[in-house]
């Protein structure tokens, strides 16, 4: 390999990558990957004994590239709350080296997640998590003779906390920053606050059927990871008309290797449910047609969502 | 298939009692007859006929008894049937009919056969094969050009490199003259630009060798995209052979090819010389494929790509029907001091008209690529979206001055 070639950007490119690294949420493959997968309590999932028995790797296919490898830590959809609610905070980037920082308080972290916000330890561990987990990707490049290449990154370098853990910086990766600069991005920063509340949103929506119908949900109630899965993945997507059948989500998600078939069955299941649909429609302009077989994205009036880069030109 | 009728039987069994006369022009055979009694009795016709006979009722009556064969309903049946005066086409009709007939016997016994897949479906071909040339209803009747519809011909890759649709291209070029290149170049491109399915035999490389070529081209031309192949360790078969009274016909291998490729929109062959049975120079013999080929692109919306050797003078080897009967040939040629490029000259074209040379750019400059490799570009990934760049470090002051029009401009964090 060329010594030239590392994973990290020259300067030059990095200070041109900076403006659309700075507006952006997320990239299109993070949430088009099951990168983040759709557990809550990952730990008691099979796939977390098979990530265990297999030297802590787990591997996923995707059209876009050979595959990719999830090792050290699996992580969730919460993490990717944590990511989503780092992300679309200001970033700082530093001067000299080509990676970029979020200096930021707990406080504000957990009220932009919709959650308790004395939960500083709570939030500490999933960035915690989040800086523990690796991603691998092995694709083919085209331009050298020799084809297969790896690329690896993790995201977070290292969190730094002060005043009794009340302010908190996060350090990202030169790797992630160098991934960012080369994906394409978008920012939805105008759905961070309902993708955020999706939890509390459907914990009302699961008592309301309970008292309604007086059905007990097994399982934990709703799979709202899974919902957060669909909703991320079709956020990518421009919002005219988008189409999709559930089935080839399903497989375009790769989900059958992360979830069961009794777990997608019910999955699929509650997100035909009414209430779940009125809650979609209503959020994020997402609605199922074809006897609920089908996802349609229509992105609604009153809401924007703007891509970064669909190829960056340096 | 037709249904035997017997009231054309009858009729014309008929009308030669009638008129003997018409028994020696005919060409029916007893076995044209689908009923056993029209059989016999068209036999008796015949021994008649030798034995100078009147061909009457009285005589008839006689033989028929005398060979136990008489059955009065039958024989009152043709007696009392209305005779016509021209038999001709309804003789073509029963000979057609009793082809088909015989066919389908034919197919049957093949079929109860004991011996493998491909022997039966070779020897189901060779049938269809002759019914279609012998059947006298395989001849089409003639079109009145008022009701055709015009059409004009069809290119591919307009700009790039016209190719024919359903029709035979040619590609030649003298050795080492990047005509593999521009084979792979062209199925990437009808691939990618036209999405069609294409099926390249490249029988002189291995297929890892094709691939390796692949991925040299696409860092020029990128979006070439993957098709399928068969390489060098396929061994390639004469796609006609010679009969034992010395005949050229289909070989068995014509035919397993043209099954097992018939769901591909394009075909490239390279080399032809892979697919002649005996003598290129053989002016019959080329037409012979060339026919086989042409019938293949028509009928089935095949469209072919043929490369071809250049000969020591730099001019197509072999018989010449092989580029009269291709609709658009190019000339490979390189030029000097340009490595990078290969030109390809219409040397004879039919339908097309338009510029007469193209430059296909294959390579990178080499002199090129080691100044990008210091400055530039180094590599790309399409999949990914990732790019590698390696540019010479600004330095501190322009390093400032960039961090300060960003925060300046855009309001960006940077500490």
């Amino acid at each position: 390999m060329d010594k030239n070639i590392t994973n990290q950007l020259d300067f030059s490119n990095y200070l041109k990558a900076v403006p659309n690294i700075d507006k952006a949420v997320t990239s299109i493959l993070e949430n088009s990957v099951t990168i983040f997968l759709p557990y809550k309590r990952i730990e008691l999932s099979k796939v977390h004994t098979d990530f265990e028995a297999n030297d802590r790797t787990l591997e996923i296919k995707n059209e876009l590239f050979e595959k990719l490898e999830i090792k050290g830590r699996l992580l969730g959809q919460i993490h990717k709350d944590v990511l989503e609610a780092l992300l679309s905070t200001k970033k700082t980037f530093d001067p000299e080296e080509t990676y970029f920082k979020v200096r930021t308080t707990a406080y504000k972290l957990l009220k932009k997640m919709h959650r308790d916000t004395s939960d500083k330890k709570w939030l500490l561990k999933q960035i915690e998590h989040i800086s523990q987990s690796r991603i691998k990707i092995y694709y083919t490049n085209t331009s050298t003779p020799m084809g297969k290449e790896t690329f690896d990154f993790g995201f977070i370098s290292s969190i730094h906390t002060m005043e009794n853990e009340k302010n908190i910086e996060i350090n990202f990766t030169k790797e992630y920053t160098y991934f960012l600069a080369f994906n394409e991005l978008i920012d939805y920063s105008s759905y961070i606050d309902d993708i955020m509340s999706l939890k509390k949103d459907i914990q009302k929506i699961e008592i309301k059927i309970k008292k309604e119908k007086n059905i007990k949900f097994k399982n934990g109630g709703i799979n709202q990871e899974f919902i957060k899965s669909i909703v991320r993945y079709i956020l990518t997507h421009n919002g005219k008309n988008n189409q999709i059948r559930v089935n080839n989500l399903i497989k375009k998600l790769d989900l059958q290797k992360v979830m069961t078939q009794r777990e997608i069955n019910m999955a699929i299941t509650d997100l035909r449910r009414v209430e779940i649909q009125r809650l979609l429609k209503e959020k994020f302009g997402i609605t199922l047609t074809n006897k609920s077989k089908t996802i349609t994205f229509n992105i609604p009036e009153k809401k924007t969502k703007q891509y970064l880069q669909t190829k960056l030109k340096l | 298939m037709k249904e035997p009728n017997i009231n054309i039987e009858r009729a014309v069994l008929s009308a030669i009692i009638f008129d003997p006369i018409l028994l020696e022009d005919t060409q029916l055979q007893s076995n044209d007859f689908y009923f056993p009694f029209h059989q016999k009795l068209f036999i008796i016709y015949k021994e008649l006929k030798n034995m100078d006979k009147p061909i009457d009722e009285h005589f008839i009556k006689h033989q028929l008894i005398k060979k136990g064969e008489f059955d009065e309903i039958a024989l009152l049946d043709i007696l009392s049937a209305n005779p016509i005066s021209n038999i001709k086409a309804y003789e073509e009709d029963i000979i057609e009919i009793s082809r088909y007939r015989k066919f389908d016997l034919e197919i049957r016994k093949i079929l109860s056969n004991d011996g493998n897949t491909f022997e039966k479906l070779f020897k189901i071909n060779e049938l269809k094969d002759k019914l279609e040339k012998s059947s006298l209803s395989f001849l089409s009747p003639a079109q009145n050009t008022a009701n055709i519809i015009a059409e004009k011909p069809i290119f591919f890759l307009k700009d790039n490199l016209p190719i024919q649709k359903n029709e035979i291209t040619m590609i030649t070029g003298k050795g080492g003259g990047g005509k593999s290149f521009i084979a792979i170049w062209l199925s990437g491109m009808l691939t990618n630009k036209e999405n069609l399915k294409v099926f390249a035999y490249l029988s002189e490389d291995k297929v890892e060798n094709t691939k390796n070529r692949l991925e040299i081209l696409r860092k020029i031309t990128p979006h070439l995209m993957d098709f399928d192949i068969w390489g060098k360790d396929i061994r390639p078969q004469p796609f006609i052979s010679k009969s034992r009274d010395g005949l050229l016909q289909p070989s068995e291998y014509w035919y397993q090819f043209t099954n097992h490729f018939n769901n591909y929109d394009v075909i490239l062959l390279d080399p032809l010389i892979a697919f002649i049975a005996d003598d290129e120079n053989s002016n019959t013999e080329a037409r012979f494929l060339f026919n086989l080929l042409n019938e293949w692109c028509v009928t089935k919306n095949k469209t072919i790509i043929i490369i071809h050797h250049h000969n020591k003078n730099n001019e197509t080897r072999g018989a010449s029907a092989f580029v009269d009967a291709s609709r658009l040939h190019y000339k490979i040629n390189k030029k000097e001091n340009n490595n990078t490029s290969s030109f390809l000259f219409v040397e004879k074209t039919n339908h097309y008209a338009g510029k007469n040379e193209f430059e296909i750019k294959l390579f990178q400059d080499l002199n090129q690529k080691d100044e990008k490799n210091n400055n530039n570009k180094v590599f790309k990934n399409e999949a990914l979206n990732i790019e590698i760049l390696n540019i010479k470090k600004e330095d501190q002051e322009q390093k400032s001055k960039d961090i300060k029009a960003l925060k300046e401009d855009k309001g960006i964090n940077f500490g």
